[in-house]
């Protein structure tokens, strides 16, 4: 029998272990949990039947409470009190659920359960009062809770997974940095914000609090231990997909045996250079995750695996091989996408949804996109080429892609080049078809908006181009244009910047005044290094770009080394020759010589005087010209 | 050297374990009572970098999730005091009482006649200590209650301020009594009790738990301390449970030997760096 005190003001059954003043939903103000979209469908297959008892442990599988079916018994558990009492909200829209609050290592439930989530390691899930465990260990722990005819949904993070690869270790806040906040005024978030900024200052590590505490692992889990704790659990593995582009930000999942690799490969590219825009990253993504896919190796190096297993009196629930979603979006534009292994797609919701000029049809997501290769990668390789006219002509072909009839016109501002794939075939196809700008945008504010958009990611991602180093975004994007046919000039990027501006006010994404918001925008195309705040995406890349500038120094400095002896050589023969021409001035026979000659000189130099004073004025110079070319 | 690192003798019995004549200072903040919290008191101004010298890995654990740093986790001065000790324990006889106390900032309210009844009837007819804190202990009413109860009242002395006014010997003084008797019982679980657990006595929790001044949120007050250890919250707590939560709490198993001790507490020459 379970132990536990009521909290009077929420009904949460206390347990120990609690956390009376941490919560993981809002650390520090901001939000802890972030999108789950990606995991509603997929939960909602396996909670279909009203008899159902669920368990949802951890912060992250509570915040799905809403997607489960409200005639459903639900019981969650969750170690901060103040997540409790917001969670416990939800009851009055339940027939039944049961809020505990402590560490899961004192949840001792007395029956077990139809479906058991949990989408958080002990990290998450145990607290500082809680014995050491690793993440295999609780999910031997949570699987035990599994019903005879259950199911077991439970993600785990991977230690060598792309995550781990990406991530740029960042330092931890000091305690003269919270002084600074105090003195400025500033909040935590907005410090740690400004200090990422500045110098790659991290996250919230209190949360790490495990870390060198005994029983407690150092890492995460590899594949192959995880294969090995599968094994040993009372479920049977149905279905293992790889978590992309982060475990705490799920927005794909790929199953291990998905037909359709070149859409997930594409996909993946897209979310894991969206993610990292936001933040440092040892090695730019854009890069890495193709090679990853195309290695074979999207299972064993995603950033964290989906499990799910069942006993095996449970049914079979069929799931899909791909289901990816929106990327911190907000919720109203967000959908998720499930594709089934023969093809077929499902789109979470249906309609459109339309604010202003912008929509978003819904309905476009039911047909599978065409695979095809990135045509941002295929344009980063043509700069990296450093081959001008394989520039040019990639550059252009987008163009006139861009402004034919084979894209709609309120597509046109959406197919910037990360969102479109080129076809074996030859063709260019949006990813995402669903976005459209009902306004009128003028073909070529288009093509300069795209090509700007490429040109801030590029240089933000310090891919290699033939330019100089210091390009600015704006200086970038008019090469590119002018490339493509067109002559920008500076209007042209204020209407883009104004287009941005709205573009983000509609999505919900701009908190401050359009005028601020439009300076901002504009400025950010001013100089790469405002292009973006934070500091460079892509480390790897940005110290291959300074071993380049270094290299192009040092050949430089050689040239100036060799020109400087080259100079030095001129300078000692200048020498040499004036002492000769000294010498020989100083010589006896130089002077009989000069002493003889001078009468001549002197009749020679008055009839020069006296013919130049015939020539009339006009003609001086032509006649000077012609006595230079012929008398000597 | 920070005032309560010297509270209760804790610096004195520390030096007589690494074999030292003399106490000299130590480098860093000396956990000098057993917590739910991070090991020191509510509002504590640590100065950064220097080492927090704390009893167990939770304590160390809870303080990193509050932002803290700079923890070394090296047992209580307690454990260390068992560990100077030659001979066994004799058996003991009768109770010895450690009401919840307040100290010199926070008094604590509730009624010690009822406390004093229970304790008897619970208790039977043995011979009965009553440790008071030395400010309850001072006052005539409160040592009334239970000398008029038949206990005989006792204080280990003062743990001082400022470096002022502390018995070096408080914890021989507590030891001496512990092992003068069979069980320890309180109102609510603390440093007194676990001692005893560790010496090898009988627990036992029970009773009005009493109410500190203006106690503190974030302690979570006495019903945390029930959540997280529930067997301890009985009249006989069963001793592998009180032996074990008494090891983890105090730290008994990860007590340092005499050099290495030296080094943490940086009464060597070169003070070693804390694991995190």
């Amino acid at each position: 029998m379970q132990n536990y005190q009521l909290d009077p003001s929420s009904g949460t059954r206390l347990i120990g272990g609690d956390m009376l003043l941490w919560s993981d939903a809002h650390p520090d103000g901001a939000d802890g949990i972030g999108n789950l979209g990606v995991l509603t469908g997929l939960i909602g297959r396996f909670a279909r039947d009203r008899r159902a008892r669920v368990l949802l442990l951890g912060p992250r599988a509570s915040r799905l409470v809403g997607s489960i079916d409200p005639d459903v018994d639900v019981e969650l558990v969750v170690r901060s009190l103040p997540d409790a009492r917001e969670l416990a909200s939800e009851a009055q829209l339940r027939r039944s659920m049961v809020l505990w609050c402590g560490g899961v290592d004192r949840f001792a439930p007395t029956s077990q359960f139809d479906l058991v989530i949990a989408l958080d390691g002990p990290d998450r899930l145990l607290t500082p009062d809680s014995p050491g465990a690793h993440d295999l260990d609780m999910l031997q722990l949570i699987s035990e809770w599994v019903a005879p005819a259950g199911t077991l949904v439970a993600q785990v993070h991977n230690g060598l997974g792309l995550a781990s690869v990406l991530d740029l270790p960042l330092q931890e806040l000091r305690p003269e940095d919270r002084d600074l906040a105090q003195d400025a005024g500033l909040t935590r978030q907005q410090l740690r914000e400004k200090l990422r900024d500045e110098r790659h200052v991290g996250e919230n590590t209190n949360d790490r609090w495990w870390q060198g505490a005994d029983g407690f692992a150092d890492r995460r889990p590899y594949r192959a231990e995880l294969a090995g704790a599968l094994d040993r659990l009372p479920v049977q593995l149905e279905t293992l997909y790889g978590v992309y582009p982060e475990s705490d930000h799920p927005a794909l999942l790929v199953r291990a045996d998905n037909p359709h690799q070149e859409l997930a490969r594409a996909v993946a590219t897209r979310l894991q250079s969206d993610l990292s825009s936001t933040r440092a990253a040892l090695i730019d993504p854009q890069a890495m995750v193709p090679q990853i896919f195309d290695a074979g190796l999207q299972i064993d190096l995603a950033p964290g695996w989906l499990v799910v297993a069942r006993r095996d009196d449970a049914p079979q629930v069929p799931t899909p091989a791909l289901v990816w979603g929106d990327l911190e979006l907000d919720p109203q534009w967000a959908t998720t996408v499930e594709v089934a292994v023969d093809g077929s797609l499902t789109a979470s919701r249906g309609g459109e949804m339309l604010e202003g000029r912008l929509q978003r049809d819904f309905g476009r997501l039911r047909v599978l996109p065409e695979a095809g290769e990135s045509l941002e990668g295929q344009l980063r390789d043509a700069l990296a080429s450093a081959d001008l006219t394989r520039i040019r002509r990639s550059v252009r072909r987008y163009a006139e892609w861009l402004t034919s009839d084979e894209i709609r016109d309120g597509q046109r501002v959406f197919a910037t080049p990360e969102n479109v794939v080129a076809t074996p075939d030859g063709h260019f196809r949006l990813l995402d078809e669903s976005w459209e700008w009902l306004g009128t945008l003028e073909s070529r504010t288009v093509v300069i908006r795209n090509l700007r958009h490429f040109a801030k990611r590029v240089l933000r991602a310090r891919v290699r181009h033939p330019w100089r180093a210091e390009i600015s975004p704006d200086q970038l994007t008019e090469t590119l244009a002018v490339m493509s046919g067109l002559e920008p000039d500076p209007h042209d990027l204020v209407v883009v910047a104004e287009w941005e501006v709205d573009l983000a006010a509609l999505l919900g994404a701009a908190e401050a005044d359009r005028e601020a918001r439009l300076t901002d925008e504009i400025s950010s195309g001013a100089s790469q290094f405002t292009a973006t705040g934070g500091p460079a995406r892509g480390y790897r890349e940005t110290v291959q770009q300074l071993t380049r500038m270094s290299n192009s120094l040092e050949v430089r400095q050689g040239q100036i080394d060799w020109l400087e002896a080259a100079l030095r050589m001129r300078e000692r023969r200048l020498e040499e020759t004036e002492r000769t021409l000294g010498r020989v001035r100083e010589s006896a026979s130089f002077k009989i010589g000069r002493t003889m000659t001078a009468p001549g000189r002197r009749v020679l130099r008055s009839s020069q005087r006296a013919s130049l004073r015939l020539v009339p004025p006009e003609l001086l110079g032509k006649l000077e010209n012609f006595a230079r070319r012929n008398l000597k | 050297m920070h005032h309560a690192n010297a509270f209760y003798g804790h610096a004195a019995v520390l030096a007589r374990y690494c074999g030292l004549d003399d106490v000299p200072p130590i480098h860093g903040y000396l956990q000098h009572g057993w917590n739910l919290h991070h090991g020191f008191a509510v509002g504590h101004d640590f100065i950064p970098g220097v080492p927090k010298l704390v009893w167990s890995e939770a304590v160390r654990r809870r303080g990193w999730a509050m932002g803290l740093r700079d923890y070394c986790v090296i047992g209580s001065p307690w454990a260390y005091l068992l560990a100077q000790q030659a001979d066994s324990p004799p058996e003991g006889v009768g109770t010895i009482v450690y009401p919840f106390h307040g100290w010199e900032g926070q008094q604590i309210v509730g009624d010690h006649a009822a406390y004093a009844d229970e304790i008897r009837a619970v208790e039977g007819d043995v011979p009965l200590t009553m440790c008071l804190y030395w400010n309850d202990f001072e006052d005539p009413h409160i040592r009334k209650v239970y000398d008029d109860k038949g206990f005989r009242v006792i204080s280990h002395g003062r743990r001082g301020h400022g470096n002022v006014g502390g018995d070096t010997d408080f914890l021989d003084r507590q030891l001496a009594e512990l092992q003068r008797h069979r069980r320890v019982v309180s109102n609510r679980l603390g440093s007194a009790l676990l001692y005893g657990a560790a010496l090898g006595r009988e627990i036992g929790v029970y009773g009005d738990p009493m109410v500190l001044e203006n106690d503190h949120a974030v302690l979570g007050g006495m019903a945390r301390q029930q959540r997280l250890f529930p067997q301890l919250h009985q009249e006989v707590v069963p001793p592998e449970v009180a032996k074990r939560t008494a090891r983890v709490e105090l730290g008994t198993d990860v007590l340092l030997p005499p050099e290495r001790l030296r080094e943490m507490l940086g009464w060597q020459v070169t003070p070693v760096p804390c694991r995190t």
